[in-house]
């Protein structure tokens, strides 16, 4: 679902995103930045599932009813975000500043050269975590994703770093590989980032308690996490407005293990554990989040008083 | 139903006990039928379990399934087709 989402909004926002992409590249991020405003009211007024998607969420996390004003600032965040891909992935001369926070905990897992899964979500920017890596040879952090979705940007990033796609674990290859080349980068002693809060057509999830509702998320992440036993990590890049990064960096478990007829509900109880750590982070960061689909079964209580609808 | 050779009965009992298959006993898996996919006579398994198959298969022959390997689909395609691996690694050792 979240991916026939994203694939609609690509092709339909192919042009606006070649023309920023390129007056980043040429003006500056100041200048894309301005543009982005073009391409956020176009937004608003051409993709009115993801507006209210949008606004369902900002009831949730904002506990009142969001206005055209919220709905606008959190598109425009997530544009921004969209945007600074762009710095982050191309590094050496990058506008943004990374300040980032609780990076020691990574510190024995490197120092060992031990692998470990950091469980990454769509809430601000996971590339935050290129702050760490640039900083170090000895890190490498590869990224669970399905390279086909964001194919458009995929080929802009790979020019600005060629090791982009290295870095990359394609999950729209076949299932052996996708989690064989989990298991060969873990035992080489990297990291491996893996989206916690969207699941794909046909995973296993659960329903967690999520700012209020009820929202399925994945279970797998966790699943793997106890099959490998590896430590877990959470990192949260959450953008904080002009050219400033937080990274979040938090030790979740120094290894998942079970017997194997309790997986499933111990899985479970991780899924909820992790759903409660994310809705902490989106309410210190309301407009980060960007799952911009029906994310909960329900829509919120306001928006069913209203019909459903507040168009 | 296409009958299970020695090794074929070996690993499909690990696949139950690995993967811990309720409703199916060893002796029920079909070599021939597909392990994954939403196919009527498919397993139904997904790709944790193909993980776990993995490190399962690792522990009791010895064999690494590796990542690059191109023709993984295929091992993994049926009971027959992933025993006839171990056999031909098996011998390979």
């Amino acid at each position: 679902m979240a991916e026939a989402w994203t694939e609609r909004g690509e092709r339909s926002h192919r042009f606006m995103f070649h023309m920023i992409a390129w007056v980043a590249k040429r003006l500056g991020r100041g200048a894309a930045r301005a543009l982005l405003h073009l391409g956020v009211a176009y937004f608003m007024l051409a993709a009115p599932a993801a507006r209210r998607a949008s606004q369902d969420y900002l009831r949730r996390v904002l506990d009142r009813r969001p206005r055209w004003a919220d709905t606008y600032r959190h598109i425009y965040t997530f544009a921004t975000v969209f945007l600074d891909r762009m710095y982050m992935v191309g590094g050496a001369e990058s506008p943004l500043s990374v300040t980032s926070h609780g990076v020691q905990s990574f510190r024995d897992c490197i120092d060992r050269e031990q692998g470990a899964l950091i469980m990454v979500s769509h809430l601000g920017s996971f590339e935050a975590l290129r702050a760490l890596s640039g900083r170090r040879d000895d890190l490498t952090v590869r990224i669970l994703m399905n390279w086909a979705t964001g194919a458009k940007m995929n080929a802009v990033l790979q020019k600005l770093d060629p090791s982009f796609a290295d870095r990359v674990i394609d999950t729209s290859t076949s299932d052996f590989d996708r989690v064989l080349k989990v298991k060969a980068a873990l035992d080489r002693g990297e990291m491996v980032g893996i989206m916690a809060d969207r699941h794909h057509a046909g995973e296993r999830t659960l329903d967690c308690d999520f700012l209020g509702g009820t929202a399925p998320f994945p279970l797998s992440p966790w699943l793997l996490a106890g099959m490998l036993g590896v430590p877990v990590f959470l990192a949260f890049g959450v953008y904080r407005g002009d050219r400033h990064y937080d990274l979040y960096c938090e030790r979740f478990s120094p290894g998942l293990s079970w017997p194997r007829g309790e997986r499933m509900t111990r899985a479970g109880t991780w899924a909820q554990a992790y759903a409660d750590r994310l809705a902490e982070y989106a309410r210190q960061a309301p407009y980060n989040w960007f799952n911009f689909y029906q994310f909960w079964h329900e829509p919120a209580a306001d928006e069913r008083r209203a019909g459903g609808s507040s168009e | 139903m296409n009958e299970q050779s020695d090794l074929e009965r070996d690993v499909a009992q690990l696949l139950v006990t690995s993967l811990d298959l309720e409703d199916v006993t060893a002796a029920e898996i079909e070599p021939t039928a597909p392990l994954f996919g939403p196919e009527a006579d498919s397993l139904g398994l997904d790709s944790i379990d193909a993980l776990e198959i993995a490190l399962a298969v690792n522990q009791a022959y010895g064999i690494e399934l590796r990542a690059d390997d191109e023709a993984n689909s295929r091992i993994f395609a049926t009971l027959r087709s992933l025993s006839a691996h171990i056999e031909r690694e098996r011998a390979a050792a």
